[in-house]
């Protein structure tokens, strides 16, 4: 067997990137759990901490995305080098978008506090926040330990969210018939729900570049639906398909569903970034 | 279906050299060992492999220059076209095959002119006009047509490093030749003439089937279609570049590319 030689430079930059991946993703797990706190008990300082989080997050994803750079242009890498290069930079985004989503409960939560009206059981809202937080740790998880062995099943946990999804969102349908939620609580806990959902979306898309990290094989290709399909423009009565797996950044910034852009919290909390 | 309705099979992308069971040896030394591989042509590929896994000899295997060193002498099949090099006259594989080395090697005494012809008139070609004609579109060929087209007289020599090894290039296309090997073409050049040496490459595999051996993982992955990766005088790996280089099969060829063992 030949000698084995480790390149220290890039061996350090590699821990950096990793170091950095881990601490992003740790600052979202708590940014989701306390969007949801701040929605459950009505916490509106709780939200507000959700901003600083959402804000730190981003700048790491920066940092990490100019790390990548600098060891691509340095180093060249190649093979499993240069997966792993490339699988932090797309996680990192998927990381930085899950930051995004906690950001936006809490802003939708900010304005439901200010809605006179006792609020609906959130238990279901709060159990699949539980599962999209486990998700997100699970892909993690596995990219930190280069082992795809679980996230291979992390498609069932996405089917479990979707589930919920569609429960939640019929639930919230029949009350604003039935006039036990008002239209201005209903309408934000579909935004709720459906940010929840992508967050799930976001852990399936870190467990499948970690297939790709390890394996080599190229993620899974995803359906995606055309315009006018998408499931909140869906008929009364109907639970949605949840929207197609892996979210894009345009889809996202472009879609209705994404309340954040022009939302008045904005301007209060600060502006993150130009979309 | 033709039109008399039988079935016709498009024919098989053929392989321009087949290498079926090579083995090379100095003296008792074996530094090849059985290796078979195809080389497509208009195509480039690259042969990788740490110092002394035998790429030179290798490829001084193809066009028979091997048997050139004493005491040394090859085993298996090279098949140019289906025709077993090593039951052509030695002379002419080496019109058809040609090859460049590491360090550019003009002829000393030739001018710039006269280091291309020189192939030319080894090779029987005398007549002035069609030497003249030749010689033109090598330098044109290789690139540096313009650079010293004013100044044919001046000696090869003259030239700086990244030039003579443009000007070894053009001699090696003066006689036409179907195959180029080029053994570590780059190694004694800066990066400008190796860019320089690349673009010609890119050039080249229009007509030619290239086969260059290297020992800059950049450059393999910049230049070969396909990638071959030697060790220890044998074949570890073999495919397209750009699986070689985003996910090697084998342990021993992700180690060697990204840069884990010496
Ligand atoms: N003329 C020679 N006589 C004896 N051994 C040689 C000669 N040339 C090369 N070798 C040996 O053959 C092996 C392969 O060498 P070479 O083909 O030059 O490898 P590479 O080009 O991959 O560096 C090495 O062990 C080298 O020492
Ligand atoms: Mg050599």
């Amino acid at each position: 067997m030949p000698e084995r030689v480790e390149r220290k430079a890039f061996g350090e930059g590699l821990v950096q990137l990793n170091q950095h991946t881990v601490e992003m993703a740790g600052l979202a797990q708590r940014a989701v759990r306390m969007a949801v706190d701040s929605l459950v008990h009505r916490n509106d300082d709780r939200a507000k901490e959700v901003f600083l989080l959402d804000r730190e997050i981003y700048r790491l994803q920066r940092a990490v995305e100019g790390e990548c750079t600098d060891l691509i242009a340095l180093f060249a890498p190649v093979a499993r080098d240069l997966r792993t290069v490339m699988t932090v930079l797309k996680i990192s985004t998927d990381i930085d978008r899950i930051g995004r989503g906690a950001r936006n409960i809490a802003e939708v939560s900010l304005e439901l506090s200010q809605v006179k009206q006792k609020s609906p059981k959130l238990d279901k809202i709060s159990r699949n926040a539980d599962l999209a937080i486990h998700m997100v740790d699970q892909s993690v998880r596995a990219f930190v330990e280069g082992n795809d062995r679980t996230v291979r099943e992390m498609g069932r946990f996405d089917d479990e969210v979707d589930t919920l999804y569609r429960e939640i969102f019929s639930d919230v349908l029949a009350g604003l018939n039935d006039r036990t939620i008002k239209p201005e609580v209903g309408v934000r806990l579909i935004l709720i729900n459906r940010h929840i959902e992508r967050i799930a979306d976001h852990a399936v898309n870190i467990a499948n570049r970690v297939v790709y990290l390890v394996s080599g094989e190229a993620p899974p290709p995803v359906s995606r639906m055309v315009n006018g399909e998408s499931g909140l423009t869906g008929a009364p009565g109907l639970a949605p398909a949840p929207p197609p797996s892996e979210p894009r950044a345009d889809a996202e910034a472009g879609s209705g569903a994404a309340p954040a852009d022009d939302s008045p919290s904005k301007a209060a909390t600060g502006d993150r970034k130009p979309e | 279906m033709d039109e008399s309705g039988t079935l016709v099979a498009s024919p098989p992308r053929s392989a321009k050299l087949q290498v079926e069971g090579l083995s090379a040896y100095y003296g008792s030394k074996q530094v090849i060992q059985d290796l078979s591989i195809d080389f497509d042509d208009k195509s480039v590929t690259a042969i990788i492999g740490p110092s002394g896994c035998g790429k030179s000899t290798f490829i001084r295997c193809l066009n028979r220059i091997h048997e050139t060193v004493p005491r040394a002498r090859a085993t298996g099949r090279v098949l140019l076209d289906g025709e077993d090099v090593y039951t052509i006259d030695p002379v002419r594989v080496r019109r058809r095959v040609g090859m460049v080395f590491q360090k550019p090697n003009p002829f000393p005494t030739m001018s710039i002119y006269g280091n291309v012809a020189s192939g030319l008139r080894l090779n029987g070609v005398r007549k002035p006009a069609l030497v003249q004609e030749r010689v033109i579109r090598s330098l044109k060929q290789a690139a540096m047509w313009d650079e010293v087209k004013e100044h044919l007289d001046a000696p090869g020599v003259s030239l700086s490093g990244g030039q003579q090894q443009r000007l070894c290039i053009a001699r090696a296309l003066a006689v036409e030749p179907e195959v180029l090997l080029m053994d570590e073409p780059c190694s004694a050049l800066d990066p400008i003439a190796t860019s320089k040496i690349e673009d010609l490459i890119f050039d080249l595999k229009r007509d030619y089937a290239v086969i260059i051996v290297t020992h800059n993982m950049q450059q393999a992955a910049r230049v070969a279609d396909k990638t071959a990766f030697l060790y220890l005088g044998k074949l570890i790996e073999y495919g397209d570049t750009k699986e070689i280089f985003e996910r090697p099969k084998v342990k021993l060829t992700e180690s060697y590319i990204t840069g884990r063992f010496g």
